[in-house]
């Protein structure tokens, strides 16, 4: 923590306007501990009260945007990770609703029974359903991310599904052998 | 809007990531920064930095946890000389660090609530800036704000 907040900014104050300053340094005003532990005590209060008058839709805004930001960050990360598996963000999904997978089925206008063969991972999601629940995350999550984590899924299932591999290949005849 | 270098309007591919211990001897050799950043390390510091210039520290970010009362505490933004007052070579620095702690506010599960206690005088100047909203001696921004700067900076 700096211990002379003020001896800084007064030095800055000397080359640059408080607009200049806003601009460039977010810092903390120094306080006596007495003023500090009262400034602490206060906004706790307000932070506590803040937090138990949420709605439950502010509360839904909050945590889909939680999901959309790790999900963004599952992007930016190279390796392939089971919790974002198009299932399990679906699955995630449909929790933060706060709804039944029946509820949800009808909303999405899909059979409950292929909702959960693709909650279950025993069938894949086509691109209509990825526009479906775009809609009805409100655009919160759209189209596009869910096909990448499809995407990223099938990406790994190819490279890593040796038995399939060697399988598929085995049924190839006459195949090009260009690489020498 | 990520960060645009003033002189020929481009947009410039940038990096937020944590300090590590090596860091502390170049940002006090740079002479960039007037506070010191040294006393930070016992909190979560961030640096920023241009894509293709990583030993050239851009600014710097201290945040403090609070997960008890679900928050982040923005303990001190600061960038580098070059990019202080009119002459600044970048914009959008200081925007692109405090959208990154908004993000982390979320990822932590806090509805992106990030805090400050500024100095009096700038109260005003931080709100219009940025965004903050007055939560009594505090100023803070949540929610809509938070993924106002999240949208408009990263």
């Amino acid at each position: 923590m700096q211990n002379d907040t003020e001896k800084v900014y007064r030095k800055l104050r000397e080359k640059y306007t408080d607009e200049e300053i806003v601009d460039s340094v977010l810092f903390n005003e120094e306080l006596s501990a007495k003023e500090q532990r009262e400034v602490d005590e206060e906004f706790r209060k307000i932070r506590l009260e803040r937090l138990s008058s949420m709605t439950a839709k502010d509360k839904l805004i909050g945590d889909m945007m939680q999901m959309k930001i790790l999900i963004k960050k599952y992007f930016r990360q190279e390796l392939y990770d089971e919790q974002y598996s198009f299932a399990n963000q679906l699955k995630r999904y449909i929790k933060l609703t706060n709804r039944s997978n029946k509820e949800i089925a009808e909303n999405l206008d899909i059979h409950p029974t292929k909702l959960s063969r693709i909650i279950n991972g025993r069938d894949n999601p086509n691109i209509e359903l990825m526009y479906r629940l775009e809609k009805h995350s409100d655009g919160q999550l759209p189209a596009h991310y869910w096909w990448r984590l499809h995407a990223r899924e099938l990406e790994y299932q190819i490279r890593t599904d040796l038995e399939k591999k060697l399988n598929e290949a085995g049924k190839v005849t006459d195949y090009l052998e260009i690489r020498g | 809007m990520p960060l645009k270098d003033r002189k020929i309007g481009e947009s410039l591919e940038s990096v937020i990531e944590g300090v590590i211990d090596s860091d502390y001897k170049l940002i006090k050799a740079s002479k960039e920064f007037d506070f010191d950043w040294k006393l930070e390390k016992q909190h979560e510091v961030y640096k920023i930095y241009l894509l293709e210039s990583e030993q050239d520290i851009l600014g710097l970010m201290s945040l403090i946890d609070h997960p008890e009362e679900y928050r982040i505490h923005l303990n001190l933004i600061e960038l580098g000389n070059k990019n202080k007052g009119s002459s600044k070579e970048t914009d959008n620095i200081a925007g692109c660090l405090l959208a990154f702690a908004c993000e982390l506010a979320y990822e932590r599960g806090y509805y992106g609530f990030v805090s400050l206690q500024p100095k009096s005088q700038l109260t005003d100047l931080y709100q219009s800036y940025y965004g903050f909203r007055q939560y009594g001696r505090l100023l803070a921004v949540e929610q809509e704000s938070a993924q106002r700067l999240i949208n408009k900076y990263l």
